[in-house]
This record gives C-alpha cells, structure tokens and sequence, in this order.
C-alpha cells in the first residue's frame, strides 16, 4: 500500500474516527473502504468477454485430476 | 448466440488432463461474442469437482473468473424448481442428474440457442449442443 497524506477538516475527522470506533476498525481502514466505495461508484468493474476469460484460464488448466473428471459424476460424491 | 454453459464444460476447460481440454477449448472458440449462461447448479458441480479432485485453487480460480466475466448467472426460485421437479420427474432414466433437468429447462425459459457440453442426454431431448 502506498501512504498518502491527506488534510480533512477538524469535524470532518472526528466524525470518521466516532464512525471507526462504532465499526470497530480503524480509521485508515475506514477511509481505504470510503475510498473503494466511491471509485466503484465513479468507475464500476467493466466485465470481461467470458471467451477471453475462459481462454486464458484453459491456457493456464490446472495439471493434475482424473481424465474423466467432467464426465464422472462420482466424483461429485465419493472423495 | 445464448450459449448455456453446463459444468461438463467448465470442468474441461480447467482441467489440463481432462480427455475433453483440447475439445472444449476448440468449442470454446465458436461461442465467439456469445452471450453466456450458467446455472447455480452448475456452479454448485464445477467447485466441488474441481476441490475434491484437482485443487482448492483450481475451484477458486474458477469462481474468480465467473465474476469478472459477463457470463449471466441464473439462480433457482420456487416456479423454475417445480418445473425442474417436474422434469425430473418425467424422465425414465433414473441416470439424469436433477441439474441436467434444470439446464433443460432453463433452456427453453431463457431462449438458449446451445448448450455447451458433453452429455448427450441433452441432443435426445432434442437441445442444440455446441459442435
């Protein structure tokens, strides 16, 4: 994480540190969450096309299981 | 297209050793712009499989993946599972999983025009596979 050094106003500050303390967190913590809030409002997550995301993960399949694992249903069961 | 990914799929794609890796991933190429579907049943099938048998990272890795991507999940609710019931029910073989029901009938409610997966049970059904 990066620190950063921001200036709030006197009432602005003790309003976040009252806010913390109800939450039982920290008032960094409280202003790193206000943050995300407020870039996930100014910027929502852009969803990725699922062929794109299905590509790269079956580029990147995990070594390892039995060969008939999508097709055996046992194996939903039987560990 | 409205591709309907059931979790023979999935569990292809992730899985390097699986006999389907190769074919899936040459399926996957023809979904192209699609929209995409998948079920909480399916889910459901996919993170157990792949926890129980390859690794807990695998099955989180694929939950990761469904939620940065635009595939469309669709949940149960009292009318779809008593349509499902209903379907199972129908069904005289006593080897169709209850989340094969459920992908058939999702297919007609949500217009799907291919299911991508393995199991033939759905082309007797008469639903279009991915091929």
């Amino acid at each position: 994480m990066n620190r950063v050094q921001v200036l709030l106003y006197p009432e602005t500050h003790q309003k976040i540190k009252n806010l913390a303390r109800k939450k039982k967190i920290s008032t960094s913590k409280f202003i790193r969450e206000a943050a995300e809030e407020k870039l996930n409002q100014e910027y929502p997550v852009t969803k990725k096309k699922t062929i794109d995301v299905l590509r790269e993960a079956g580029k990147n399949a995990f070594k390892g299981g039995p060969k008939d694992l999508s097709s055996n249903d046992d194996y939903l069961y039987k560990i | 297209m409205r591709v309907l990914f059931d979790a023979d799929a999935y569990i292809a794609i992730y899985g390097h050793e699986d006999s389907s890796h190769a074919k899936a991933m040459e399926l996957l190429e023809k979904t192209g712009t699609s929209e995409t579907f998948t079920t909480w049943d399916v889910i459901d099938e996919v993170t157990t499989k792949l926890s129980y048998k390859i690794s807990k990272a695998a099955a989180e890795k694929f939950l990761f993946d469904l939620a940065v991507s635009e595939t469309v999940i669709i949940y149960s609710n009292e009318d779809l599972m008593g349509r499902v019931v209903e379907t199972f029910n129908a069904m005289r073989s006593k080897n169709v999983s209850f989340t094969d029901c459920s992908n058939i009938v999702i297919y007609e409610d949500y217009f799907i025009d291919r299911i991508f997966s393995f199991d033939k049970i759905y082309t007797k059904r008469g639903l279009r596979v991915l091929s």
